[in-house]
């Protein structure tokens, strides 16, 4: 076999001074530095004893580091005279040490997994295939054990080092583990297909950019994980839609309107108990619903479901009509309060970045009926797109602006065109809602109006003026509410087409929330 | 200052020390009573040193394996009696005699602590009168398993104790053994000997609080240490053969040596032991052959052989106190320090409190296992501060954990060592007078 | 040839119980046979060869199956074993011929005594292990495929229970559960076979080897002639005399005399140098020499006092005290496929064949 040889030959002294072996602790040094001209990565016993002369064998972290196993491998190391022992580093007892003075054959401990010294040393002598191979079959066989995502991640995380591995959506992170190197990280994806194949998602490592790794082989592993991290995806997801069965049911059952929540209980009262649901239990509901009503993107429910567990992981998150539904057990006003703090820290980014919002029902002294829970979280999570993708609002927090959420804004632009015609159709329509707006939210004050808009209060003035000559009331008492009411739908209207850029878009609301 | 005595017969000697350096020996041979000899002495250490002596230490091994053995009754708790002759643990020979009754109550636990069988106390309630009734004054209460849990033992302790408070109890959950015949055999040479243990305590305190009021009485234990006499009258046993433990505490306190090896030369041969942070390394028994062994923490004091090791890399104390040192000692010892007399009682005079946790515990895992380390260690502590010891002033001696062979997985044994109170290198007076005040 | 035993041959099979299973605390043998020898002062027991039985007599091993190390803490009452017997003789509605030891060390080598002066049944020189293991399904009668049931159990408690399993580690698995309910201990009566079976499969002479065993090492004799005895006598091996220089326990390392419950021990052979470790794991189950298996079980090891020849318990490894290393092979049966498959290093926990694996 041909080996590409270096001109200089290595061995260990050099290798431990300026070499892949300088991460590692010398435990004994033999007086004269001994040749190295392979490496090998061993996990039993018995492949040390066919191992070439000159060889530094590294014990891979999975045999362990007792104080035999050690001694036979320096035994077997010494028989074959093999160049180095390589062990995870550990304390290790003089006796050990002492056997490998006897034998005279260098025992060194390695800070991290031993592999990672047999990598960079094979990558020194040019031989890194070999020892690849044999990690990447170990580590198929260890990551293939793990059955839940967060183990499997693990895994993966564990072999790298610790390195942070995640699991990602449209660059939300959907699941993590280990940590992400604080300086520059070398960031690698690989898809993973998804659960659900709508939803591409990608497995993530960020390595540091410090070179200790080696890149190639950190691909190879998340491809060779992959598969794993889908099938655990797609078991945890069909185990949590199957606990969310009693949540969506409930949800399903809660379509016909006009019957109050008790009436609603006492009317399905052996279903729900079926269900499991105890009456006189206090629930705290989360609804979460696209921000903007509209869309209908791609199925997130698998996405939103792992998301999910770092806000409730005990109770489940149902697919409903219109959104998701979480029902949380809340015995005190604490976990309401709790909830909505993890919500907005864990959350957040990731419901902003997804196009979502959620909304909480509020926390009462008697049970409420659970019917009426959930009206108050997709109410809450409804008047949450108004300010925006990615809030989060209880139900308690709402105010009677709140109600301005569940108007019709197609029906009310409807009525502006019919009513305010030159409004409409003029040209600086926008200024002069906007300015007439204000103008009514500072109950017709002009200078606290203009202060608020940041302009001179002339301009305000004259805008006011002109508002007035295209045939806006403002100044009829009877008419005032209603005028307010078309001006918000305008301006609301005006903010979103600067942000969206999209003039067809419109708003309308689900048919589902009259007021 | 600190007085070391040795009680023997009707004599008393005494030895005063002063950080290493020994100040003055007091003797009484043969007096009219062993009181005497002890006012005597004591009397005359009171006239040389008055309120200078903060501790007085005392060895009454001899005197506790002299006197005459109380009559005992045994209380064995299984959960069945010995269906025939040959089951019945025996007794070393030279206490069966003193078991004159001996009575079996159903219950005991098993290692993990789980009752075996429900506790016979309404069966024994009924029996009580008559036992109480013949003048046994003795009791030794030994229940299978109650290394695990000691809760059968105490509450038929409390059920006689309720109907008697006079009696003495010794239960065998005090001493640490995993055999039931060893911890039997201690409870029973306990509660033999606490009597002679309540008359010396007593005679020690009358005498001490004459001469020395505010100065700190102990006895000597045979781990190396001391405890306030008040535990002598509870616990004879720990009194018993402190003579090894003391010589090499005594050889270790004048060579200056806090860890390392004491080799002890005397007209009986040469004696070897172990000294760890100041204080002999001990074994939780003393054996005796294929008898049952005395489950007392005891300085392992061996002797030393042509193998012994010689170990460059651990300091050593080699104390030569044969009578005639014409010839040179055995195996090319060379002494290093003058020949002294009254090693053991330097011991005495110098030994700091101690107090021992040594107990079976069922952990989970390395965590929980550091966690219940952590506690006994913290209990040790701060049971050698219920004994006297400045709270700042205690140290962990030793703190292991042992595997049970063949055992349940998951129980372990804990075993911890404190110290505390003035030892002789750091005397402090002011340290004594404040012992003196809580002793 | 059948033998009375005599209260001496106790006391001589009490240290060769100890030497054939060194790391276990001999206290409850001592405690055992003071009470045989109590006993026997006024009864007799008959060591018998299994040659001398019929070929169909029903011969059965009696032993104690523990789960922790308890029988010292609760002594048996003393109608545990025969009341195994009589569980066996109703299920199987035979009378019991003779009794054999479950194992030939440790407790279990030295109880069938105390179950023949109580039941006046004679003791068989043989046992289905030729030394101690933990399992009951690490027996030679296992490896002949002789059934493991119906076993009878009495604990402490004297609660009973027949267990019926044809597979011997099933049957492991289910007496292990119910000892631990039992209280830690059960007296147990099994293998219940014909004297032909065990003839065939067991191992032999293995009561008059401990109490020869015993005889040598209480001899007023020096520790050379006596390992030079055990050398003619067993085929004994030193594998060396050195001197203990480091101990590891359950928790952490320790030194300066403090004893342990030590999971491994290293040695140096002061005049050869070699460094020599002992892996143990409630027996001595690996000895490397330099990092080479110089003994691994089935091989049997044991520890002898160097200065005195007597037995070495787990309380003389101390650091800087001097032992002999010996080794004994085990049984033949031991070092076949079948039986290196139950017993060798593996069956422990440590991922290594046993050197005779590979010759042959």
């Amino acid at each position: 076999m041909v080996r590409p040889m270096k001109d200089t030959r290595l061995d260990v002294a050099g290798l431990l001074a300026h070499g892949s072996l300088r991460g590692t602790t010398a435990l004994y040094l033999t007086p004269a530095s001994a040749v190295i001209e392979s490496v090998v990565l061993v996990s039993q016993l018995e492949a040390i004893q066919r191992v070439r002369p000159n060889t530094v064998v590294v014990l891979s972290a999975e045999m362990g580091s007792g104080g035999w196993l050690v001694s036979a491998a320096l035994r077997h190391a010494w028989e074959r005279r093999a160049s180095a022992v390589v062990v995870a580093g550990s304390t290790y007892s003089s006796a050990v040490i002492g056997l490998a003075e006897r034998l005279g054959i260098t025992l060194l401990a390695s800070e991290g997994n031993p592999a990672g010294v047999a990598l960079a040393l094979a990558a020194e002598i040019g031989a890194a295939l070999s020892v690849v191979d044999a990690e990447l079959a170990r580590f198929a066989r260890a990551v293939a054990k793990d059955s839940t995502l967060t183990d499997v991640l693990s895994t993966i995380s564990g072999e790298l080092d610790g390195v942070g591995v995640s699991l990602e959506y449209d660059g939300v992170v959907l699941a993590s583990a280990g940590m992400d190197p604080r300086d520059q990280a070398e960031v690698i994806t690989v898809d993973v297909g998804a659960a659900n194949a709508a939803v591409p998602s990608a497995l993530t490592a960020r390595v540091p950019a410090s070179g200790v790794h080696n890149l190639r082989l950190v691909r190879s592993i998340l491809e060779v994980a992959a598969p794993s991290v889908k099938a655990a995806w797609l078991m945890g997801d069909s185990r949590d839609a199957a606990r969310a069965v009693p949540t969506a049911a409930l949800a399903g059952l809660n379509q016909s309107r006009g019957s109050s929540g008790a009436t609603f209980e006492e009317d399905h009262r052996h279903l729900l108990s079926q269900l499991g649901w105890r009456r006189h239990e206090r629930y705290v509901a989360v609804w979460i619903c696209h921000g903007d009503s509209n869309t209908s993107g791609p199925d997130l429910t698998a996405v939103l479901r792992l998301l999910w567990r770092k806000v409730a992981a005990r109770s489940p998150l149902a697919k409903v009509d219109g959104g998701w539904l979480a029902l949380v057990p809340a015995a005190h006003e604490s976990v309401v309060a709790q909830l909505e703090l993890r919500l907005k820290t864990r959350l957040r980014p990731a419901l902003a970045e997804l196009g979502l919002v959620a909304g909480l029902s509020r926390w009462v002294e008697e049970a409420p009926p659970l019917p009426s829970v959930i009206q108050e979280a997709r109410l809450a999570a409804v008047s949450a797109q108004s300010a925006g993708q990615g809030t989060v609002l209880g139900f308690a927090g709402l105010g009677v602006a709140a109600a301005t959420a569940f108007v019709d804004q197609d029906a009310v632009a409807l009525v502006a065109e019919l009513t305010l015609p030159r409004l409409m159709t003029s040209p600086d329509r926008d200024a002069i809602v906007a300015a007439a707006a204000a103008f009514l939210d500072h109950r017709s004050s002009v200078s606290l109006a203009a202060a608020a808009l940041d302009v001179h209060r002339n301009t305000l003035q004259a805008r006011l003026g002109r508002a007035r000559e295209l045939g806006v009331p403002l100044d009829n008492p009877s008419e005032l509410l209603s005028v307010h009411l078309i001006l918000n739908v305008l301006r609301a209207a005006a903010h979103e087409k600067q942000t969206f850029k999209d003039p067809h878009e419109t708003r309308k609301d689900s048919h589902e929330f009259p007021v | 200052m600190r007085v070391g005595l040795m009680l023997q017969g009707s004599s008393c000697r005494a030895l005063v020390l002063e950080g290493r350096s020994v100040v003055s020996v007091a003797e009484q041979r043969q007096a009219g009573s062993l009181a005497d000899a002890l006012d005597s002495v004591l009397s005359s250490l009171r006239l040389q040193f008055g309120s200078l002596i903060t501790d007085v230490t005392a060895d009454v091994g001899r005197v506790l394996a002299a006197a005459q053995p109380g009559d005992v009754m045994a209380v064995h708790i299984s959960p069945r009696p010995p269906a025939d002759q040959f089951h019945n643990t025996r007794l070393p020979a030279s206490i069966e005699p003193a078991v004159t009754r001996t009575v079996h109550v159903r219950g005991g636990h098993d290692l993990r602590g789980r009752p075996l069988a429900p506790l016979g106390l309404n069966q024994f309630l009924l029996e009580l009168p008559s036992i109480l009734s013949g003048g046994m004054r003795n009791v030794a209460i030994t229940a299978v398993g109650s290394t695990a849990s000691a809760e059968h033992e105490t509450r038929i302790a409390d059920a006689i104790l309720s109907n008697n408070s006079d009696m003495r109890i010794s239960i065998s959950s005090d001493f640490y053994s995993s055999v039931f015949r060893d911890r039997d055999y201690t409870a029973v040479l306990n509660s033999a000997l606490m009597e002679s243990g309540e008359e010396l305590a007593a005679m020690l305190e009358e005498a001490g609080r004459r001469h020395f009021p505010a100065a700190a009485l102990s006895y000597a234990r045979n781990d190396g240490g001391r405890a306030p006499l008040a535990r002598l009258a509870v616990a004879p046993v720990h009194a018993l053969r402190p003579e090894p433990a003391m010589a090499i505490l005594g050889a270790a306190t004048l060579g200056g040596l806090c860890d390392g090896e004491v080799v002890v030369c005397t007209d009986e041969g040469v004696s070897v032991g172990t000294i760890r942070s100041g204080l002999p390394v001990a074994h939780s028994l003393i054996r005796q052959g294929y008898e049952a062994s005395l489950a007392t923490n005891a300085a392992i004091v061996e002797p030393y052989t042509a193998n012994h090791p010689v170990r460059p890399d651990i300091p050593s104390v080699v104390v030569d106190i044969r009578t005639s040192q014409d010839t040179p000692p055995e195996h090319g010892l060379l002494p290093t320090l003058p020949g002294v007399p009254d090693l053991s009682l330097i011991g005495c005079a110098a030994t700091p409190l101690t107090a021992w946790i040594d107990r079976l515990e069922r952990v989970s895992g390395q965590a929980e296992l550091q966690r219940v380390q952590h506690r006994a260690e913290e209990e040790a502590g701060s049971a050698v501060v219920q004994l006297g010891a400045g709270p700042t002033d205690t140290r962990i001696i030793e703190s292991s954990v042992f595997a049970m062979p063949y055992g349940n997985p998951g129980i372990v044994r804990i075993r911890v060592r404190a110290a505390g109170g003035t030892s002789s290198s750091e005397e402090n007076p002011l340290a004594g007078q404040a012992l003196g005040v809580t002793a | 040839m059948s033998t009375i035993l005599s209260p001496e041959d106790v006391g001589h099979l009490r240290t060769g119980a100890h030497f054939l299973a060194c790391a276990i605390d001999p206290t409850a043998i001592h405690v055992y046979a003071g009470m045989i020898q109590e006993a026997m002062q006024d009864r007799s027991v008959e060591l018998i060869t299994v040659d001398e039985l019929a070929p169909d007599d029903l011969v059965v091993a009696v032993g104690m199956v523990t789960q922790g190390l308890f029988i010292a803490d609760m002594p048996p009452v003393g109608d545990e074993f025969t009341g195994c017997i009589e569980a066996i003789e109703t299920r199987l509605a035979r009378k019991v011929g003779a009794i054999y030891s479950l194992a030939a060390a440790n407790i279990n080598g030295i109880i069938p005594l105390m179950v023949g002066l109580q039941s006046s049944l004679p003791v068989i020189d043989s046992d289905p292990m030729g030394r101690v293991f933990p399992l009951i399904s690490q027996t030679t009668l296992n490896i002949g495929g002789v059934a493991i049931g119906p076993i009878a159990l009495m604990g402490v408690t004297g609660e009973r229970a027949v267990v019926e399993a044809a597979d011997p580690q099933r049957a492991e698995t289910l007496v292990r559960a119910l000892v631990t309910e039992l209280g830690g201990w059960a007296a147990t009566v099994m293998y219940p076979c014909s004297a032909r079976q065990l003839a065939e499969h067991g191992v032999h002479g293995s009561v008059s080897r401990m109490i020869r065993i015993g005889q040598i090492l209480d001899a007023d004799t020096s520790a050379e002639s006596k390992f030079l005895s055990l050398s003619d006598f067993l085929g004994v091996t030193r594998i060396a005399r050195a001197r203990v220089s480091h101990i590891e326990g359950l928790s952490r390392p320790t030194d300066l005399g403090l004893p342990a419950q030590p999971s491994s021990v290293t040695l140096v052979d002061e005049t050869t140098g070699q460094i020599i470790r002992l892996e143990i794991q409630n027996e001595i189950l690996l000895v490397l020499v330099d990092g080479a298996v110089a003994a691994a079980v089935p091989d049997m090891v044991t520890l002898l006092n160097s200065e005195h020849g007597s037995v070495a318990s787990l309380e003389d490894l101390r650091v800087g005290n001097v032992v002999d290393v010996l080794k004994l092979n085990a049984a033949p049966q031991w070092y076949s496929e079948a039986g290196l498959d139950l017993a060798e290093p593996a069956a422990f926990g440590i991922p290594l064949k046993h050197p005779r694996r590979r010759h042959g």
